[in-house]
């Protein structure tokens, strides 16, 4: 099996004020296509800013990110960002969703940049809905959803251009027990039936075990706990 | 097109804050509309002018010129005709409905060819005594059709025989740009005839027309110098002169100029400042459309529309409500007095306005734009964006 993402010997520093502080020291991750890796791990280890690598929305100072076949350590801004919208999709923990716009304007927004026709964007935007269960509810704004069913829509936003690999960043830590279960099962049949790589970050232990492949960040390592069967 | 609704969205995200925007952005175009249409008229007027013709006054106040003067200008170097103009000031039934008629010589038509009036219109005219020619404006002031009767009654011109003036409508006649209120012309001779011995021959202005435009400015000062020393001394000004506002002491279009860019400079700062608000509180949503895939590019035509959006609206607004009440102000004013000049609203003053909206939005949007470009996505997501 190919890799989708393959990071190696990544060096990333953050400033704060006018000390560096160096969050991944040499860091090396392979993921697998089709793989469905949780990364936990205490606040500020290095979770988000790996996701951050992943999704071109950081560089690394220095070593290798690969992509979807893709070195995004050469790739400039305006290059990044189509790539990130072609191959990427994110789901975030408070949904991120235009609260102006319905939940199907909100799933159309990754279509917009693209040539489709608006019947097409239609079509595709239903087909989003279905797969999330918000088929019926595409008319309603985010302040009419509740809290599962807006982060379903911001799902929907993240499968519509059909990118092969999600990044998920807490995307249950703002949703209760029942709902979150909901959510973590929606992105295992995305990773099953729809063969989405999907990298989630959370520090839910609970929903660490949806994924097959369970990692944990300490101080910048990361730590490989083992398969497990999801 | 496909970005409409997410402007929709952004510019309704907050609708009390947008209206009021929209407010203030119409009612500094209705501003804006108005001066720009005063221009308009202004420049229209003085594209009309006819550079071979001098307006003659008299310098100092008086009872008028003696009508000897028009001979004797008409005998001038360089002068091809000279055309005459009495007035007729007074009021219509009661003294609230002050009315005014143009009491001219024969020759009138002939020194002002470019005035709407036919050669049958003036034989008219000059067959009847007593009659007038009427403007529209005027007729429908006055709600007169040929053949009608309009008596003034003037105290400043009273009839040798004690009666009012009865004038005979012998024709409705286009208006002129420069004439706002509407104009009656009548005849001269019979009205000079008319008058009191006394009061006879004195006429209130000399139009003269030259036979080479080239020299009119420098026959309107050998007229002045003619009559320089008589009882009457004359100043005169050329059409061109007399019709162009900027030539005029107060520099009236400029100033209209000034008073617009004052009221585009308050729909900026206006504008500037709710758009980089609007901004501010949304750097998460820019953070997350930037997250997925829209490019900087994209993000700052998004602010620019949202920008142009309530400033081309209110702009379109603002100067169609200009438009309205320019067709409304001569209802202000009594009906036989005249108006002052009025906007025009050509299609340039709203092309002037779309212009200046889109220039306000562009500059509006620019900060905001900017700091949306240099937007560090992963600190915006993470709330740190300040």
């Amino acid at each position: 099996m190919s890799s989708a993402v393959s990071l190696r010997n990544i060096v990333k520093h953050y400033r704060r004020g006018r000390e560096a502080v160096e969050v991944l020291h040499g860091l090396n991750l392979e993921i697998a296509e089709g793989e469905f890796v949780s990364l936990m791990g205490p606040s500020g280890s290095g979770k988000t800013t790996i996701l951050n690598l992943v999704g071109g929305l950081d560089h690394v100072d220095s070593g290798e990110v690969v992509v979807a076949g893709a070195h995004l350590e050469n790739m400039s801004g305006g290059a990044l960002t189509r790539w990130r919208g072609s191959h990427i999709g994110f789901v975030f923990q408070f949904y991120n969703l235009m609260p102006m716009l319905s939940a199907a304007g909100n799933v159309e927004l990754p279509l917009l940049l693209t040539h489709l026709s608006k019947t097409e964007r239609r079509r595709r935007v239903d087909a989003a809905l279905e797969i999330v269960g918000l088929k019926d509810r595409a008319g309603h704004k985010p302040g009419e959803l509740s809290g599962g069913q807006q982060q379903r829509v911001g799902i929907a936003r993240a499968i519509v251009a059909d990118p092969a690999i999600l990044l998920c960043d807490e995307p249950t830590g703002d949703l209760d027990r029942a709902t979150a279960d909901e959510i973590l099962a929606l992105l295992q049949q995305l990773n099953r039936q729809h063969n989405k790589t999907i990298v989630m970050v959370t520090h839910d232990p609970k929903a660490a075990d949806h994924a097959g492949r369970q990692l944990e960040m300490d101080k910048g390592t990361l730590i490989e706990r083992g398969m497990v069967v999801a | 097109m496909k970005f409409l609704p997410l402007i929709w969205a952004a510019v309704m995200r907050k609708p009390v804050r947008t209206i009021l925007t929209l407010l203030s952005v119409m009612i500094a175009f209705v501003l804006f509309g108005l001066t720009i249409g005063m221009n308009a008229t202004f420049d229209k007027v003085a594209a009309g002018a006819h550079d071979d013709r001098i307006w003659s006054n008299q310098r100092f106040f008086g009872t008028g010129m003696p009508l000897a003067q028009a001979a004797q200008t008409a005998q001038l170097p360089g002068v091809a005709q000279v055309a005459y103009v009495g007035g007729l000031p007074g009021y219509h039934e009661t003294e609230r409905n002050r009315a005014f008629a143009l009491m001219t010589s024969e020759n009138f038509g002939k020194v002002f060819p470019d005035w709407p009036i036919t050669p049958a219109q003036w034989n008219m005219l000059h067959k009847s005594r007593d009659g007038i020619l009427i403007s529209r404006i005027q007729a429908d002031t006055w709600h007169l059709k040929p053949g009608d009767i309009f008596t003034i009654v003037s105290p400043q011109n009273k009839r040798a025989d004690g009666k009012a003036w009865d004038l005979k409508v012998v024709a409705v006649v286009p208006d002129v740009d420069y004439m706002t209120g509407g104009f009656m012309i009548g005849n001269y001779e019979y009205f000079n005839k008319a008058l009191p011995l006394g009061q006879q021959d004195k006429i209130g202005q000399l139009m003269t027309q030259v036979s080479d435009p080239a020299r009119t400015a420098a026959i309107a000062q050998q007229i002045d110098a003619h009559f320089a020393n008589s009882a009457t001394a004359l100043q005169s000004t050329t059409e061109k002169a007399a019709l162009d506002i900027s030539t005029n002491g107060l520099d009236l279009a400029a100033l209209d100029r000034k008073i617009a860019l004052a009221g585009m400079f308050m729909v900026l700062f206006l504008t500037a400042n709710g758009i980089a608000q609007s901004v501010r509180e949304r750097l998460a949503e820019f953070a997350t459309l930037k997250t997925i895939g829209f490019t900087d590019r994209a993000v700052v035509q998004l602010v620019f529309l949202e920008a142009a959006l309530p400033c081309l609206l209110g702009a379109l607004l603002g100067v169609g409500l200009a438009a309205f009440l320019s067709g409304q102000l001569p209802r202000l004013f009594p009906p036989g007095q005249g108006t002052p000049p009025l906007p025009t609203m050509t299609v340039m003053v709203f092309v002037w306005a779309a212009v200046c909206a889109a220039a306000v939005a562009l500059v509006s949007a620019a900060l905001p734009a900017l700091r949306l470009r240099r937007l560090d996505i992963a600190t915006a997501l993470s709330g740190r964006a300040a």
